[in-house]
């Protein structure tokens, strides 16, 4: 296995960008348009989040081995029907962590002590504002893959479909990032802060622009 | 003999460079754990050690990084599952052994071999899983590990929480060795959970911490004002141990983007910005230490001289809070006395009511919040941890500790998520021996009332007396003045009419004659009498002009905040006097609505 590094990546509170839909999906509205007093709660709870919001990622580029119903990572192979054929011809991965940092979860502390409602409309800003993280990364890099020619798959995290959760061990021995963008995984196989996101992403050399499998 | 101290003192001193990247260069696998090296490549790491000293090096850093109980098994690693295959023992014995057969080999010159600590991987409770007392354990495990194997030194590095490096720091204190401890900080300068240098330097200050800087993280050029930082506020040595720039692959390979000769300009920089140990992280190699030392020697500089920074400071995990300057507002509302919804919430453990008046003092205006949670029936020692806990993880302010039980003072200030203020000693030799030993172990700027065995003082020059008398008691356990701050007690105009006029000169005596710091439970002057803060707010503005550096208040009290509003507005304490005109805005406004309700409060009549 070659010796690849862990790379950083951030992006600026300011930069990112932050779906309002998103947090209205996380919500719960579906196709729904929240009513103007609710909209202005969600506006005021993006603004609070990216106040405090200090995106921070690291990835890495691994080469891996898919075999049936298994992938070969070089932390080790791990079984998954789902995510095998998701990026099935791929011969390399970017595998990454992403979060909004601690300020987060303290916010999300601090409101709790005062409003519940408060806190659920918080909750899916994080989700939404971690989520304009990954995307400004995956974004970089699609453009990366995309000067050699090469394609990305939709992301996959484990707990999706049957890629089981102990994946994070893994991903936490390779990236280390705690150290590369303070993102601490616990016994639980939760991540602290709480807003984080790690994920698999498939390299090939054809573009596969559908999704995966969420029902087996 | 000499320790790694004296010769910081003398000069510039050399740390190694990186270790993880040569590993992965001799074949370190992503993922393996490098610690598991030491016994499996004893030779890789003794060449890697040995290189360094011939290049000039003079601390090196066991190969110890991520050795603790949570990756190796050892005491404190429970049922939990553990990828290490040796025990922590085992590595850390290893580490020393390959550490002290490079230094062997090089008989001529005094190398000094420090503990090398990392991070723990896990975030501390309420962020993470760890609570702090676990990651106090886990660190102490390693310290007598590293102090059985005849370590010179411990160095505590990469740091990204202040209260993961508080555990740290405390637990390496522990073991009478020089500690240092160095620091992870990203472009906004600041650590994952928010510290700044300031936060850093005073934290590490108040643990004893006998070197402070900034390690990993960045490259030399973008550390320069984080150094600058360190060396403005830190009293002790600046250590500095920069990543070389960012890495990327090159046919397979990782390499960084700092060579050693660009390296060694940005050190010489870093020197003269006042860092006086100088080494590297991830990516720098023998050819980076030593470029650097024969840059500096090159140059013939001289490190920035030592000096003692005269600043008061408290912090939270990510706020500071410097005395001596806008006059400090705590917050008195965290109490019971005299409060019967509070000790009601106190009897029936209801701590959201506790962070409620806190978060409310903080909306307020208060800036730091006084704890108080005595209540005879109730167990002051876990409630005060309790409460401590609890509201650092709501507020962001610093606190100020405030018990006379010697078992609640010492749990708060052991679990506090950086250097708090602590309330009180007094003149009464008991109380100086129990709070001066607690202070200097963990830190804390401590209110030292003027009060002793023969009560207080009628005069202002007796108060003073005092007050020299705490100073010196301090400076015997190794308390600076800069961390006590004088309280000289306002007592009713009711009960002592000439009580104002003795405590505003001693108030000025403190100031400009023991170039001391002041607080004042300012409310107290006006007790038993009506509508109190018509004289409260009067006394404070008299105060506040007499040196006052701190009251202790409640910020709910519109007239006292409008005396510190304009106070400051008078004082140059309000740049264009932007606080005041916000005040002012938001206060027309809320007499507005209370002119509203006039007609109902006066039907109510």
């Amino acid at each position: 296995m070659s010796d690849t590094p862990v790379y950083r990546y951030s992006i600026k509170p300011e930069d990112l960008n932050i779906d309002l839909r998103t947090v209205d999906h996380y919500l719960g509205y579906g196709g729904y348009i929240p009513a103007p007093e609710d909209k202005q709660r969600i506006e005021k709870a993006v603004e609070e989040v990216r106040k405090i919001v200090t995106p921070k990622a690291c990835y890495g580029r691994y080469g891996i081995e898919i075999f049936e119903e298994k992938i070969k990572f070089p932390f080790g192979t791990v079984g998954s029907g789902v995510l095998s054929r998701h990026i099935k011809g791929c011969n390399e991965v970017y595998i990454f962590a992403a979060t909004i940092g601690t300020g987060f979860d303290r916010l999300l502390h601090r409101t709790l002590a005062r409003s519940v409602a408060d806190t659920a409309i918080l909750q899916a800003a994080g989700a939404a504002a971690v989520e304009a993280v990954c995307d400004s990364l995956n974004k970089k890099l699609e453009e990366d893959a995309l000067k050699e020619g090469r394609f990305l798959r939709m992301r996959f995290s484990p707990g999706y479909g049957d890629l089981p959760l102990d994946t994070q061990k893994g991903i936490f021995r390779l990236l280390d990032p705690a150290k590369n963008a303070g993102i601490t995984l616990m016994d639980t196989l939760i991540m602290a802060p709480e807003k984080s996101v790690t994920a698999i992403i498939g390299i090939g050399d054809t573009k596969k622009t559908g999704g995966y499998e969420t029902e087996r | 003999m000499k320790n790694i101290l004296d010769e910081i003192k003398e000069g510039f001193v050399y740390f190694e460079g990186g270790m993880g990247t040569l590993l992965q260069e001799a074949g370190l696998k992503p993922g393996e754990l490098p610690e598991e090296w030491n016994l499996s490549h004893p030779e890789v790491i003794q060449g890697i050690h040995k290189d360094y000293i011939k290049a000039g090096s003079r601390i090196i850093k066991t190969n110890t990084f991520g050795a603790n109980a949570l990756k190796y098994r050892g005491m404190h690693t429970g049922k939990k599952e553990i990828p290490g295959t040796h025990s922590l023992s085992e590595v850390i014995k290893g580490a020393f052994d390959n550490a002290g057969a490079a230094v062997r080999a090089f008989p001529e010159e005094r190398v000094y071999i420090s503990l090398d600590i990392g991070p723990l991987g896990h975030l501390l409770k309420p962020l993470g899983d760890l609570s702090f007392d676990e990651a106090y354990e886990l660190f102490s495990e390693v310290v007598s590990e590293g102090v059985k194997n005849g370590a010179d030194l411990i160095l505590v590095e990469t740091m990204t929480d202040i209260y993961e490096a508080k555990a740290a720091v405390l637990a390496a204190k522990e073991s009478g060795l020089p500690v240092m401890l160095t620091c992870a900080f990203d472009e906004s300068e600041k650590l994952m959970t928010g510290a700044s240098p300031l936060i850093v330097t005073s934290v590490a200050e108040g643990l004893g911490a006998d070197a402070v800087g900034v390690n990993c993280s960045l490259g030399p050029d973008q550390m320069t004002g984080i150094v600058r930082s360190f060396a403005e506020h830190a009293s002790c040595p600046v250590v500095v141990s920069p990543n070389a720039g960012l890495p990327r692959t090159e046919n397979g390979k990782t390499v960084y983007d700092v060579g050693p000769d660009d390296f060694a300009a940005s050190m010489l920089e870093i020197a003269k910005a006042g860092a006086r140990v100088l080494g590297g992280c991830c990516g720098t190699t023998p050819a980076h230490i030593k470029a650097m030392k024969d840059a500096i020697e090159r140059e013939g500089l001289k490190p920035v001289p030592l000096s003692e920074k005269n600043e008061t400071v408290i912090t939270s995990f990510s706020k500071a809070v410097t005395f001596g300057k806008r006059p400090v507002l705590i917050g008195e509302r965290i109490n019971p006395t005299g409060k019967k919804r509070f000790k009601e919430a106190l009897r029936a453990h209801d701590i959201d009511h506790i962070l409620q008046v806190g978060l409310d003092e903080q909306d307020k205006g208060a800036e730091v919040l006084d704890v108080n949670v005595g209540l005879p029936e109730i167990d002051e020692p876990a409630m005060m941890e309790e409460a401590v806990y609890e509201l650092q993880g709501v507020t962001d302010l610093p606190l100020q500790i405030d018990t006379t039980d010697r078992e609640a003072m010492e749990r708060a200030l052991k679990i506090y998520n950086g250097k708090p203020m602590i309330n009180s000693v007094n003149g009464k030799k008991e109380v100086m021996d129990m709070v001066f030993p607690l202070a200097k172990k963990y830190g804390g700027l401590i209110v030292a009332l003027t009060i002793d065995e023969e009560g207080i003082p009628k005069t202002a020059e007796g108060r003073l007396e005092i007050a020299k008398k705490m100073y010196d008691e301090a400076a015997k356990y190794g308390i600076k003045k800069k961390d006590i701050i004088i309280d000289p007690l306002a007592m009713s105009i009711s009960a002592e009419p000439d009580s104002a006029k003795v405590t505003l000169e001693a108030l000025r005596l403190i100031r400009d004659e023991l170039k001391g710091h002041t607080s004042l439970g300012v409310s107290n002057i006006s007790f038993g009498l009506p509508e109190r803060d018509l004289i409260n707010s009067a006394f404070f503005v008299e105060a506040m002009h007499n040196g006052l550096s701190a009251a202790i208040m409640n910020p709910a009290s519109e007239e006292m905040m409008k005396s510190w509003r304009a106070f400051n507005a008078l004082n140059l304490y309000d740049e264009n006097c932007m606080d005041y005109i916000e005040y002012a805005g938001a206060y027309k406004e809320r007499m507005a609505g209370l002119l509203l309700q006039l007609p109902e409060w006066r039907q109510s009549l």
